[in-house]
């Protein structure tokens, strides 16, 4: 079993490993070209991870605006619930 | 003693049905478009990128024609034009006399017509003037991003003319008319974001 300082060594040693390709600045690409390429990185990798997320909570905001989310069961309601000794005989 | 049967989860909705949330066609189209718009970011952010990279005076290209900002401004005016129009004609089609929307839609699709043709003839004097897929990095994007567009237009300004007719005809839906909408909206917006990002 570790102790919890054989624990807290783990979590250092995986912070550095995280920091490590910072350091070492392995991708030729990102890090070779000057400020501005590097700043085209950042801000590209933002616009294509918030683009899917923004679309998908326009959605959402459009369906509750439109009020569709409200008249959902409003058609469903509008029938008789269905008998419970049926559901009562699956059970059995 | 009577029992008074509760009504359960289960009972409540076997056999009855659900109003859907948007209707097939608008969803269908709504998912065909979030996929556009990706295609199109990635696109755009490909570019961005290629052009940062470039070093000091190396863009836009030397000895490669410079892109027309004042013609494309007025095409994209056209364009955004032509998307009022059909949020006009949208509007008038779900009042009391939808047949109103007809001279709307004809008007949108004239003025999407007409950024296609501007757009083509913008094309043909680049080409002449030396700007082609081949000739510089510049040309490649250009050609690639803004011909998807025109594409996309192309099949947009289709899909308008057929709805047109149909409504001409009387058998236009709402939920045909919405996903032609959506797209055309699509088409409309994302030029824009285009135009600032290749011409300027």
């Amino acid at each position: 079993m570790m102790t919890r300082s054989r624990w807290l060594l783990v979590v250092i040693g995986a912070l550095l490993l995280g920091a490590l390709p910072a350091l070492a600045h392995a991708c030729p690409v990102c890090f070779s070209g000057s400020a501005k390429l590097r700043a085209a990185f950042f801000n590209t990798t933002v616009l294509l991870s918030l683009t899917p997320l923004g679309m998908i909570g326009f959605g959402l905001m459009w369906l509750r605006r439109s009020g569709r989310f409200k008249g959902e069961f409003q058609v469903r309601d509008a029938y008789p619930p269905a008998p419970v000794a049926d559901e009562d005989e699956e059970l059995a | 003693m009577s029992i008074i049967p509760l009504p359960t989860r289960r009972g409540e909705t076997r056999g009855r049905p659900r109003r859907p949330l948007a209707e097939n066609a608008r969803l269908g189209m709504a998912l065909f478009v979030f996929t556009e718009v990706m295609l199109f970011m990635g696109f755009i952010s490909a570019f961005v990128i290629v052009q940062s990279g470039a070093t000091n005076g190396s863009w836009p290209p030397p000895g490669q024609p410079r892109l027309p900002i004042a013609r494309t401004a007025l095409n994209t005016v056209a364009l955004l034009l032509s998307g009022v129009a059909l949020y006009v004609a949208g509007r008038k089609f779900r009042s009391v006399h939808p047949r109103r929307a007809a001279v709307w839609m004809g008007a949108a699709c004239a003025l999407g017509a007409f950024f296609v043709v501007a757009q083509g003839m913008e094309w043909v004097a680049l080409l002449r003037q030396g700007l082609t897929m081949t000739s510089s990095q510049l040309g490649s994007f250009f050609y690639l991003i803004v011909g998807l567009h025109g594409l996309h237009a192309v099949v947009a300004i289709v899909a308008l003319g057929l709805a047109w007719r149909a409504l001409l005809r009387g058998r236009l839906t709402d939920g045909w008319l919405g996903a032609v909408q959506l797209f055309w909206y699509f088409v409309v917006l994302i030029w824009p974001v285009l135009y600032w990002k290749v011409y300027l």
